[in-house]
């Protein structure tokens, strides 16, 4: 089959869902505020926060920088056939993990200080992954049920142990941990974005070709398109799924890393850290790029787009950031609907790995009717 | 101290509205539909609820509101997961975030950001309607022809079909009716002890209902155990910290109790072997 027809038709795809959830957005705003100019000012607003000036720009790329990373993060285990709902708390269980190492190891220089961070803030990221990965393969428990409440308890324990154990004795009343000792330098003196994106684009592509180019890609592709048929291959169908959510977390658990040593967090700060939902971006994020790493980089940049202007949308024409959560819902429910007529065409691109829907759907993940 | 009767009390107010979702969750998966969307059902019954209650100055108005919401969402669920063949999993993930960005959304327009009402609904009799439907669905499920028309369409729909049993407009009424349980599930939530919304509300209950309906395996009278077992959980969280042991204690350990009991329990459950054959499956 031509790739490059496929390629046009999942991007045309991704294009029209958009549209579609943008428009449907507009009905809610519309209605809601009584006003058929409101979604035109807070669209207006939306895109002017995103991409009105170089410092909106950067506020974009800003916040497009963690969700390439659990964006691509949630693609791999989607590759796998797995659906990595905990995203959200490997990143907390990352950004912490990497925020104690960053503020403990004194007398490192620098470049040594943070590469040691980002490695703590992985290897968290792949625990946490590990648990529901580990509680699926030998338990039998359902793995979205444990990673959404693996989520939770990531959250409050983080915040419990930011705000009483490792809490900065010198901050007085407000809970947070010290700062860290070394942050990622700006790519340019007025603007807040900074050297970790190029890292994110840098491993995201390493993860692209990883996957496409590797024995490791091929069995993981190979599980995700299929269990039955890679296991009667001899791929040891376990590891390669658990291997895949551990991938998966430390891609999670790096996003949170390059969130903290950023020049405006620097520490671990638990009242503006959660909310934010850069893991729940990442899985709108894998969803709408069908998957692919590649297809991760315009998708995190609409969603990085997304999430600064919805500031500015909030600020600027008074309409409350939330309804961009409304939208991301519709993105990601058109693209996993079909709306052609069953099987009539059996070569429409599907947006989600088949493995993926039936992995994704039940405790007794067996194939077909 | 902790006084016991009223950890027992606390236990069956909390218990409540996971039990109603619990049963929500027993009645579309037993039809062969996964519902993580039980969160997005208690939320948009308990923002509607409160929304009915508070305008019309009626909690009974607000009950049937939140109800009919819920039902809304669950039929929604049915649309996605039946007719446009969304993974169950991905349509529950994207109601779940679509209702709460929805309920905050309107939260703030109409309401400033907080909603409370006098108009409450009386503890006892919710908790009372629980227990009746917890006892109901039992019936129906294991007596009636209707039960076993149910079951058969989540264990082998294509023998159910060839049976003669509609099997497309079962599923619509089993989801459309687990969202209109978990809706009530929000309102008992929402409008009887407290006569308030928040953003986010519910917290992860509806995540919680649906580990109840897991490790209840499937049935009506274990999975509202199981809510209950997770109730006594968050009641004893509750009287830990009205104790005075909030001071050495933080309350963000505590509330970890009831996610952690949940989680344990799962995984102390070895086995799939009881869950409906042909949950989640995507033809019937």
């Amino acid at each position: 089959m031509n790739r490059n027809v496929s390629l046009t038709a999942s991007l045309l795809r991704a294009a029209l869902c958009l549209a579609a959830a943008l428009l449907l957005g507009a009905v809610v705003i519309a209605v809601a505020q009584k006003s058929a100019t409101a979604p035109l000012t807070a669209y207006a607003a939306l895109f002017k926060g995103a991409f009105g000036s170089a410092l909106n720009w950067s506020q974009t790329l800003d916040r497009t920088m963690p969700i390439l990373l659990t964006g691509a993060g949630v693609a791999v285990a989607l590759a796998a056939g797995l659906f990595n709902i905990g995203a959200e708390g490997q990143l907390s269980v990352g950004a912490l993990a990497s925020t104690v190492v960053g503020y403990s190891l004194k007398g490192l220089p620098a470049p040594l200080l943070l590469l040691v961070s980002a490695l703590a803030g992985m290897l968290a990221g792949a625990a946490w992954a590990f648990l529901p990965a580990y509680l699926k393969e030998k338990r039998g428990a359902h793995e979205v049920i444990t990673a959404i409440l693996l989520n939770y308890v990531a959250q409050k324990t983080t915040r419990y142990l930011a705000s009483f154990p490792l809490k900065d004795p010198t901050s007085g009343g407000v809970q947070r941990t010290p700062e860290v000792l070394a942050t990622f330098p700006r790519l340019s003196p007025q603007y807040d974005v900074h050297v970790g994106l190029i890292i994110a684009v840098a491993v995201v592509v390493l993860i692209a070709v990883l996957l496409r180019r590797t024995v490791w890609g091929y069995e993981t592709r190979a599980v995700g398109e299929g269990a039955g048929a890679a296991e009667a291959a001899g791929v040891p169908v376990s590891r390669v799924r658990i291997v895949a959510m551990l991938v998966s977390g430390a891609l999670c658990g790096l996003a949170g890393t390059l969130e903290i040593f950023g020049p405006t967090r620097y520490r671990f700060f638990p009242a503006d850290f959660y909310g934010a939902g850069f893991g729940f971006d990442g899985l709108a994020v894998a969803l709408l790029a069908g998957g692919s790493p590649w297809g991760v980089f315009p998708s995190a940049l609409l969603f990085g787009a997304l999430g600064a202007g919805a500031e500015n949308m909030d600020f600027e024409a008074g309409t409350p950031k939330q309804i961009v959560a409304v939208v991301q819902a519709l993105v990601i429910l058109a693209v996993a609907a079909r709306f052609v007529a069953r099987r009539r065409r059996p070569a429409a691109p599907s947006p989600v790995p088949e493995a993926a829907q039936s992995a994704a759907s039940g405790p007794t993940p067996e194939d077909g009717p | 101290m902790i006084d016991l009767s009223d950890l027992v009390s606390a236990a069956f107010r909390f218990w409540t509205p996971l039990g109603f979702a619990a049963m929500g969750g027993v009645v579309s998966e037993r039809a062969g539909v996964v519902n993580i969307g039980l969160e997005a059902m208690m939320l948009g019954g308990a923002f509607a609820g409160v929304a009915v209650a508070s305008t019309s100055g009626n909690a009974y108005l607000g009950l049937a509101a939140g109800t009919a919401t819920g039902a809304l969402i669950g039929f929604l669920h049915a649309v996605l997961t039946q007719a446009l063949r969304v993974p169950h999993i991905l349509s529950g993930v994207g109601l779940n975030l679509g209702i709460l960005g929805l309920t905050t959304y309107l939260l703030r327009v109409y309401f400033g950001g907080a909603l409370d009402t006098e108009n409450k609904l009386p503890g006892l009799f919710v908790t009372l309607l629980g227990i009746v439907t917890v006892l109901t669905l039992f019936f129906i499920l294991a007596r009636t022809p209707l039960g076993l028309r149910l079951r058969a369409v989540g264990e082998n729909p294509a023998a159910a079909r060839s049976a003669g049993v509609n099997v497309t407009r079962l599923r619509y009424s089993a989801v459309t009716l687990s969202g209109a349980l978990a809706g009530i599930g929000g309102v008992a939530l929402a409008l009887a002890a407290l006569g308030s919304f928040r953003e986010n509300m519910t917290g992860g209950r509806g995540y919680i209902a649906l580990a109840a309906v897991i490790f209840g395996r499937w049935h009506p009278l274990g999975a509202a155990a199981a809510a209950f077992f997770f109730a006594l959980g968050d009641a004893l969280q509750q009287s830990l910290q009205t104790a005075g042991l909030a001071e050495r204690i933080p309350p963000d350990f505590l509330t970890l109790l009831p996610y952690l009991l949940t989680l344990i329990a799962l995984a102390g459950l070895s086995g799939k072997a009881s869950a409906p054959a042909a949950l989640g499956n995507q033809e019937a």
